[in-house]
């Protein structure tokens, strides 16, 4: 997958777990670790919003494009 | 009716349709293979020139009903036994089969879902299944029927009588091309649900 989510990056940067990330957040920790490992195949934008506005950061903090 | 299966009462109705006309099934076959034996070959000519006359029959051949041109051969050789049993026997198995699919098709699309590949593949042999199956039950009965009216008439019943004999299923083609249809429109669904199910 060439879209890369950094979102273990981002909880190790802000301390948090995966599971308290879950509960602020308002998605499961299922759905999250499907994102977290790269397996998701899409993000919804009231997603992506309630990620940034908990990590305190921006879509391209979250998210990177990497060709091949 | 059960509240979590879409699929019901379907799936118990032609369940109940199976397990009847498989019992029905097997039991004609089992009166058709022992008493049967000893019962003369009967068979309707469907295209009977000589009216009610008893004309133009080989010799132990008799016309029985002379409204459907029914003729009945009072001492059958083995292979007209045989033929007897093909004129009915290919369109019946066929149907049960048919049934006994489209069950297998239910409970596997219940249990893995409705959205999904491998029931869009089960729907798109089913399809062909009916597509191309039947027609060939129901030729194979015309072929059998047709030729013991060969064997019992001494007049040239016409080398392609039997497509005149066929009995296409037409229901069963028109079904198997909207089931492919079907099958398609399915297979764009699982994959629309394969996004949704990926989606966070």
């Amino acid at each position: 997958m060439t879209i890369q989510v950094h979102l273990d990056r981002l909880l190790a940067e802000r301390g948090m777990t995966l599971t308290e990330l879950s509960e602020r957040v308002g998605v499961t920790v299922v759905n999250l670790s499907i994102l977290k490992n790269g397996r998701a195949r899409a993000i919804r934008f009231s997603t992506l919003t309630a990620l940034c506005e908990v990590l305190d950061c921006q879509p391209g903090d979250l998210l990177s494009y990497r060709p091949g | 009716m059960s509240k979590g299966n879409p699929l019901e009462p379907l799936t118990g109705v032609v369940s109940a349709a199976f397990a009847l006309s498989a019992g029905v099934l097997g039991l004609a076959t089992a009166i058709r293979l022992t008493v049967g034996l000893f019962d003369p070959v009967c068979f309707t000519a469907k295209y009977w020139p000589y009216g009610g006359e008893s004309r133009g029959l080989v010799e132990g051949t008799r016309l029985d009903d002379v409204e459907r041109a029914r003729l009945c051969v009072d001492d059958p050789a083995p292979w007209q036994h045989v033929l007897s049993f093909l004129s009915e026997a290919p369109t019946a198995l066929a149907r049960v089969v048919a049934l006994l699919l489209l069950l297998k098709l239910l409970r596997n699309a219940s249990r893995h879902g409705i959205h999904t590949a491998d029931t869009a593949a089960g729907v798109r042999r089913f399809g062909h299944y009916l597509l191309w199956v039947l027609p060939a039950a129901a030729m194979a009965d015309s072929i059998a029927r047709t030729t013991l009216v060969h064997a019992a008439v001494t007049f040239d019943a016409g080398y392609l009588s039997f497509l005149g004999e066929w009995e296409a299923p037409w229901w069963a083609v028109i079904t198997g091309i909207a089931l492919l249809s079907l099958a398609k429109i399915m297979r764009a669904s699982a994959e629309m649900r394969e996004e949704l199910e990926g989606t966070v």
